[in-house]
């Protein structure tokens, strides 16, 4: 949600939810899985109603010649930096990104969580990346 | 980029830093609970729905087997079913047969008086089986009653009407 009061709404609206739905939990997951998955929806609905396009945000990085070179250099990372550097990224890439590499889904169960297809899902998520290390460059050609 | 990844992989953990505050359980169950009371209302009212439906469904059904005892498209058995109609065809000739004999008081009206002392005895029969039959949902022996007592009306009217002649 990339804001906590957001998120904590979102938290409570989804225990909520799945504690009058609890008798649809069918067993055919984990509970945390089954519960995990009613918070990312309920906050893909909430998401989606603050009227955001969702993914296809098509606003293109520039990849400056930088990128290239110093690819192979030591970028020191820092789980603060790479925190900030999300907050930043389009919220749809966000999203593909943290469901990704933080709740461990895979591009198929993305595609199917946010109703994209999988390539779609793959293509946002390298953006994503992308952008995330644009960002963390950034800072450090920026401190050095 | 690679090292990205990696390095979020490994980190994973260090992720979740953030937690909820801790007045979170309370808000759910605040809000739980207000669900709940809803629901429980909202279920109260359902079921008074429910039971004035089935009142109402209830009600016609009665009213109808009450007026039209002899709709007897709801009998399943096929012999029952046979009765009802046979009793049905003679109560029909009967109602014909009296407005027959009705024309004939006019020419004839000495004769209302004899037939109707008669017939009166016959259709308070007639009424009592009649209510029977509703009491005891389509009991054969009631409705073999019912034919004999059209059959007895026929029987009678048709002789009138022979001796009279009109």
């Amino acid at each position: 949600m990339n804001n906590r009061e957001d998120a904590e709404d979102i938290l409570q609206e989804a225990f909520v939810q799945a504690f009058t739905k609890l008798e649809s939990f069918r067993y055919d997951s984990t509970f945390g899985a089954w519960l995990k998955r009613i918070v990312i929806n309920t906050c893909i609905n909430a998401i989606n109603k603050r009227k955001v396009d969702l993914l296809l945000t098509d606003d293109m990085y520039y990849f400056g010649d930088r990128s290239e070179e110093c690819d192979n250099q030591e970028l020191p990372l820092t789980i603060k930096d790479i925190e900030r550097a999300m907050s930043k990224l389009p919220e749809g890439g966000r999203i593909v990104f943290s469901l990704y590499l933080l709740e461990g889904y895979d591009h198929i169960e993305i595609a199917q969580i946010l109703g994209i297809t999988e390539s779609t899902s793959k293509s946002q998520f390298m953006r994503a990346k992308r952008k995330v290390y644009e960002i963390l460059k950034e800072k450090y050609y920026e401190e050095a | 980029m690679k090292k990205l990844e990696n390095f979020m992989r490994e980190h994973r953990d260090d992720f979740d830093s953030k937690l909820p505050s801790l007045d979170m359980w309370d808000k759910i169950e605040t809000e739980l609970e207000k669900k709940k009371g809803r629901k429980i209302s909202l279920w109260k009212v359902s079921v008074a729905v429910a039971a004035v439906l089935v009142l109402a469904v209830i009600g016609t059904f009665m009213l109808n087997t009450k007026t039209s005892y002899n709709k007897y498209a709801n009998v399943s058995d096929p012999e029952l079913r046979e009765l009802l109609e046979t009793e049905a065809f003679y109560a029909r000739k009967v109602s014909y047969q009296m407005n027959e004999i009705n024309k004939c008081y006019q020419v004839f009206p000495e004769l209302k008086n004899d037939i109707e002392t008669d017939l009166d005895e016959l259709n308070s029969m007639y009424k009592e089986l009649e209510n029977d039959l509703n009491d005891n949902f389509y009991n054969r022996e009631v409705i073999e009653a019912m034919i004999q007592n059209n059959r007895l009306k026929l029987e009678m009217v048709d002789r009138v009407l022979n001796q009279i002649n009109c």
